[in-house]
């Protein structure tokens, strides 16, 4: 048996860990490709227009994988905790049950009902393994995940600890990996001669934090959902560290955004590090993409 | 004598400026590109190679620097030595006329911008994005629409006692609220003042939200030239908006001075024939991906001098010297 997986939207929170998930449990898994032109032009197509770009890509997806394997996965997230994951991802599974023809396999990720391992076992059930199996698989996944993840941390603290110019990158993971979406911007800012660090490969593990960075939460609201509470940990982490500049990137009609950019920006402008905030859309010219960041780091310099 | 070129290339219209190593301005001109803007860089160079047999001919181009939005292809036509963003470029221009300055309002033909100085230096900006609300274009239009030459559109708007109040969220509904202010019988010169208030409140909103104002204040750009919207400036920020010299000019003439400040051992300028010569530019879909870029090719006399346009570098990286 086959399983397509969207590389995109809630993929790219754990890019390793499901592809792995299921071909330890003896799966076929079929990834659709990067991004690209044809998969937007199509996502575009279908979706309703008010809907988020980043929505409209993960659509493409879909429909470049129908026909194409015997089960789409898509996942239903739910909340981590007591922050919320974007409204716009519990209902992708009951959306893509519409869009295309290929069989949708889901389950509910709620993590303040029941813990991630049940739901785990129950997607597992659902396709005829045992919990034994399931359990392991989902270890032997894990651990990939955790060594993959311990790099880029460790990478990306040597960049934060370098004396060269640093730019970070403030997105969803979404946006950040996927290089047709953001207009390639890493390789973009790395030409103009900064480094460019992304605020997901920032260690998230509360003890990393320093006690007194802490303290400035205080002022800020909880954040509802979960994207946002953990950039804006992340940010706090960074401001502890030298930082030439940031740049927050959102996807046109993002509503979680809409509310977070406000206090990402605050935090920047309060420690007088530069700020850009750059919004991305099927629409985006290349041009004016490319002249705000090069005015941007002729900012910093 | 040495000189250097600025030459900005934007939506609608085509900036030169020469300056000597003083940064004395030498010459300046400003035309619109009617929308063929190699021709129009073509007929400028002409126009400057004219002026400097006429006035100076000991003049020797020893640098030029390309700005604005059609900065890559200009960079490509001409030779330059530098392709400089127009923040950059606006921000170096003002900051040398007046060192002082705080705060640049550029708005052109579909570009508007502010930039935040401090001791000379960009230190934040913002551009329009989604909408182009606001710039020249749409005033071009709405004075086409009303019958008022673009350059009496100022003067009228200062005849006006009671300026109506015109919708600026979009430049849509804009339009539609002018119609209707026109068909319940106010004055145009009420309107047109109106239609300037709003277009200052649009941008005030949109490009310069969250941004600290502060004097001295700079404006630049074609639209700076419209007495109307200097006026509705002033008015909406209570403070003395400043209209400098070069104002319409100011890309090319901030990307000369940088090309001044680092002058090349020996420029890459193509020279003045190239006014002459049969340049093309030409697009094809590259087939190399599903991406399938919109790769653009620049010839000159048949030969290709570059391409662009195309995501992985595929074409644009060959060598086309």
């Amino acid at each position: 048996m086959k399983i397509g997986i969207p590389k995109s939207l809630v993929y790219w929170k754990r890019p390793y860990f499901w592809e792995n998930f299921f071909e330890n449990l003896g799966f076929e898994v079929l990834l659709s490709p990067r991004t690209n032109k044809e998969i937007v032009e199509i996502g575009v197509k279908i979706s309703d227009p008010e809907t988020c770009f980043s929505c409209k890509v993960y659509f493409g997806h879909l429909k470049w994988l129908e026909g194409k394997c015997d089960l789409i996965f898509v996942p239903r997230l739910k909340r981590k905790g007591n922050s919320e994951y974007c409204p716009k991802f519990f209902g992708l599974p009951d959306l893509a049950k519409i869009l295309v023809k290929t069989k949708i396999l889901t389950e509910t990720f709620d993590e303040k009902k029941e813990r991630f391992e049940e739901s785990l076992v129950k997607l597992g059930e659902k396709l005829g393994k045992n919990k034994e199996e399931i359990k392991e698989a989902f270890e032997k996944a894990l651990i990939k995940e955790k060594e993959i993840k311990a790099k880029q941390e460790k990478e990306t603290l040597e960049k934060i600890n370098s004396n060269s110019k640093k730019i970070i990158l403030i997105s969803h993971p979404y946006n950040l990996y996927d290089e047709y979406v953001n207009l390639r911007i890493k390789e973009r800012l790395e030409r103009l001669g900064v480094v460019p660090i992304f605020i997901e490969e920032i260690p998230n593990s509360k003890s990393q934090i320093p006690n007194k960075f802490q303290i400035q939460n205080s002022n800020l609201p909880s954040f509802h959902w979960e994207f946002a509470k953990e950039i804006m940990e992340k940010i706090d982490f960074i401001l502890a560290k030298k930082i030439d500049g940031a740049i927050e990137i959102s996807s046109f009609a993002c509503g979680c955004d809409a509310v977070l950019k406000e206090f990402v920006e605050k935090k920047f402008k309060e420690k007088n590090i530069p700020f850009l905030y750059l919004v991305i859309d099927e629409h985006t010219g290349e041009a004016g993409f490319q002249t705000r960041l090069e005015a941007f780091i002729d900012t910093i310099s | 004598m040495k000189a250097y070129l600025g030459i900005d290339v934007g939506s609608l219209t085509v900036k030169f400026v020469l300056i000597d190593k003083k940064g004395e301005v030498l010459y300046w001109n400003y035309e619109r590109t009617g929308g063929r803007p190699i021709e129009a860089i073509q007929r400028e160079l002409k126009k400057l190679k004219e002026w400097i047999e006429n006035h100076n001919p000991k003049i020797e181009i020893s640098g030029v620097g390309t700005t604005g939005s059609a900065r890559y292809l200009a960079g490509v036509i001409v030779g330059a030595d530098l392709i400089k963003n127009e923040i950059t470029a606006h921000a170096k221009g003002a900051s040398f006329l007046v060192p002082e300055v705080r705060t640049v309002i550029d708005i052109g033909g579909q570009d508007s911008k502010i930039i935040i100085l401090e001791n000379g230096v960009a230190v934040d900006f913002a551009m329009n994005y989604l909408c182009a609300a606001g710039t020249g274009s749409f005033l071009d239009a709405q004075a086409f629409r009303l019958g008022i030459p673009i350059e009496k559109f100022g003067e009228l708007v200062l005849k006006s006692k009671k300026p109506t109040t015109i919708a600026s969220r979009c430049t849509v509904f804009c339009e539609s609220d002018m119609i209707h202010k026109q068909q319940i019988g106010h004055k145009v010169e009420d309107i047109v003042a109106g239609l300037c208030e709003g277009l200052v409140r649009n941008y005030l909103s949109n490009v310069a939200k969250g941004k600290k104002i502060l004097s001295p204040i700079l404006f630049v750009g074609g639209v700076s030239e419209n007495v109307g919207m200097r006026w509705a400036f002033e008015k909406a920020l209570g403070q003395k908006v400043i209209v400098p010299k070069y104002n319409k000019v100011m890309g090319a003439f901030g990307v000369a001075l940088l090309v001044k400040e680092h002058p090349p051992q020996k420029t890459k300028f193509r020279g003045f024939e190239i006014s002459d010569m049969d340049i093309k530019c030409d697009s094809f879909q590259c087939k190399g991906c599903p991406n399938q870029c919109e790769v653009i090719e620049a010839k000159m006399n048949d030969k290709i001098i570059a391409r662009w346009g195309d995501r992985c570098g595929r074409w644009s990286n060959l060598r086309y010297d």
